[in-house]
């Protein structure tokens, strides 16, 4: 049995096609890149100056060296591309006209659907792909809160935050845990938290697996006390988006199940393009609440990505 | 002790910024511009709200350093307001550009025109048309200011298209 193989075992019963599991997590991560309209006149004029048509996209531009771009089909300006082995060297990386980030990254943000002048946090923001996706959601309008705890996570936040210059962004680092509650109520929480990172084994597969098996259950209690300090920054009608890269119950459908009240509910959700499993009820003998199916776990060989576990959780009226 | 970030008039920075290099007027939009302590000015949307929070770390993008005798604008701050600079602005080739990038000094012929620059001081490096960061123009040389940790010592440039 393999190293992933073995650290995985414990899904088994979950996944309907194991082997196409293991097979895609044995596979290298395709490298995604997505173009910043913040930079739109930027990239306008590098293509003109280049020799291509005003309206031109990145795409074509990293084919003009010989990288292969095929667009995802289920969000706009991004690619996978095939070739470019250093994307941070890159003049448009450079210049904050793209950015690199994992495939289902990009997921979070869409579910949280934030929109032009609300008040948003970003939790656990580090390093600021998502937060960026959020701004450019928020077309750089109202207020975007990005914190991390971690400084050398922070630093990396600010610095994507202001390369791909987003202007909506406060950048904070506050222990997430005791976050200020008179700096809400927010519209949207975006709560993607620290985890065991199990949806990065086809990026650093050993280290993952190792990872993986030691810190599952260490972590649910951290996430539980971050969400329960979440869903009190979040305004009544307000939506929480609790993301993870792994796809542990014990750090997904259980820490929803032990901290969310009466006064949630998390919804079901679809992207159109990607496919996703439902989340569990049950587990390790436990019975969860019925809503808990409606998180959804995006399997590596679904969509030939990394893992990820996604919930919409909708704040309503306590009753 | 960290201070809280606070408003300002945008009025001086948007003066300085329009004069240095011979950005249109309204550039800035209805954009907010904030500051903690006295060094750095920050440029945000314009109903970003950072009030409440505290300590924070960074409001929007930093977009010039006023501490000194002589304000610096930031290299973030070019690349997102320095597209349209009229003044004080030099375009350097590709091969110049990576120099540049790397952090290094880039030398100019005696009888290279682009020496013709009116004013000593910082301006704006670019290369095809878009804003690559900040440069200190000394005579007949441009240095990098580029922060140590935005340098790219081996950049990998795009190529203009052969007709």
């Amino acid at each position: 049995m393999s190293t992933i193989e073995h650290a995985l075992s414990r899904y088994r019963p979950l996944v309907d096609d194991w082997r196409s599991l293991i097979e895609a997590c044995q596979r290298p991560l395709p490298l995604v890149v997505w173009a910043n309209p913040v930079r739109l006149e930027h990239r306008r004029r590098l293509a003109v100056r280049l020799g291509y048509d005003e309206d031109a996209d990145i795409a074509d531009l990293l084919r003009g060296r010989g990288y292969v771009a095929e667009p995802l089909g289920w969000i706009a300006d991004a690619w996978r591309v095939e070739g470019l082995e250093r994307p941070g060297y890159t003049l448009e990386n450079q210049l904050g006209l793209i950015h690199v980030q994992e495939e289902l990254s990009l997921a979070p943000p869409v579910v949280l659907g934030a929109q032009p002048g609300e008040r948003v946090l970003d939790m656990c923001a580090a390093p600021g792909g998502k937060t960026a996706r959020i701004a450019v959601s928020m077309d750089n309008r109202g207020t975007l809160i990005a914190n991390d705890v971690r400084p050398p996570r922070l630093r990396a936040l600010r610095s994507n935050c202001e390369r791909l210059g987003m202007t909506n962004v406060v950048v904070t680092s506050i222990d997430g845990t005791r976050f200020p509650l008179d700096a809400g109520p927010f519209d949207r929480i975006l709560l993607d938290v620290p985890c065991s990172c199990e949806g990065n084994l086809r990026d650093t597969p050993k280290a993952a697996a190792r990872g993986a098996s030691r810190s599952i259950k260490g972590r649910s209690g951290l996430q539980a006390t971050l969400l329960g300090r979440a869903w009190k920054l979040l305004r009544a009608g307000g939506t929480l988006v609790y993301s993870t890269c792994t796809f542990a119950p014990e750090e997904n459908e259980v820490v929803l199940d032990y901290t969310l009240g009466l006064d949630a509910v998390i919804e079901p959700f679809a992207i159109p393009g990607l496919i996703g499993d439902s989340g569990i009820v049950e587990w390790a003998g436990r019975r969860l609440r019925e809503d808990c199916r409606n998180l959804v776990r995006y399997w590596p060989h679904l969509n030939d990505t990394g893992g990820f576990a996604i919930a919409k959780i909708r704040k309503g009226s306590a009753c | 002790m960290l201070t809280h970030f606070r408003r300002l008039q945008r009025e001086p920075y948007v003066r300085w910024w329009t004069d240095r290099f011979g950005t249109p007027e309204g550039m800035f939009g209805d954009c907010s511009m904030w500051q903690r302590g006295k060094t750095t000015v920050w440029v945000a949307a314009p109903d970003v709200d950072p009030v409440a929070v505290h300590p924070v770390d960074g409001v929007g993008v930093p977009l010039l350093r006023v501490g000194g005798r002589a304000w610096k604008p930031t290299s973030i701050g070019l690349m997102h307001f320095g597209l349209h600079a009229t003044r004080n602005v030099v375009e350097l080739d590709l091969d110049e550009a990576a120099c540049f990038l790397a952090g290094e000094t880039v030398d100019l012929m005696p009888e290279d025109p682009r020496r013709r620059l009116p004013h000593r001081g910082f301006i704006v490096a670019r290369s095809l048309g878009v804003p690559l960061g900040c440069a200190e123009w000394q005579t007949g040389a441009i240095r990098s200011v580029l922060p140590k940790g935005r340098r790219n010592p081996a950049a990998d440039m795009p190529r203009i298209l052969v007709a």
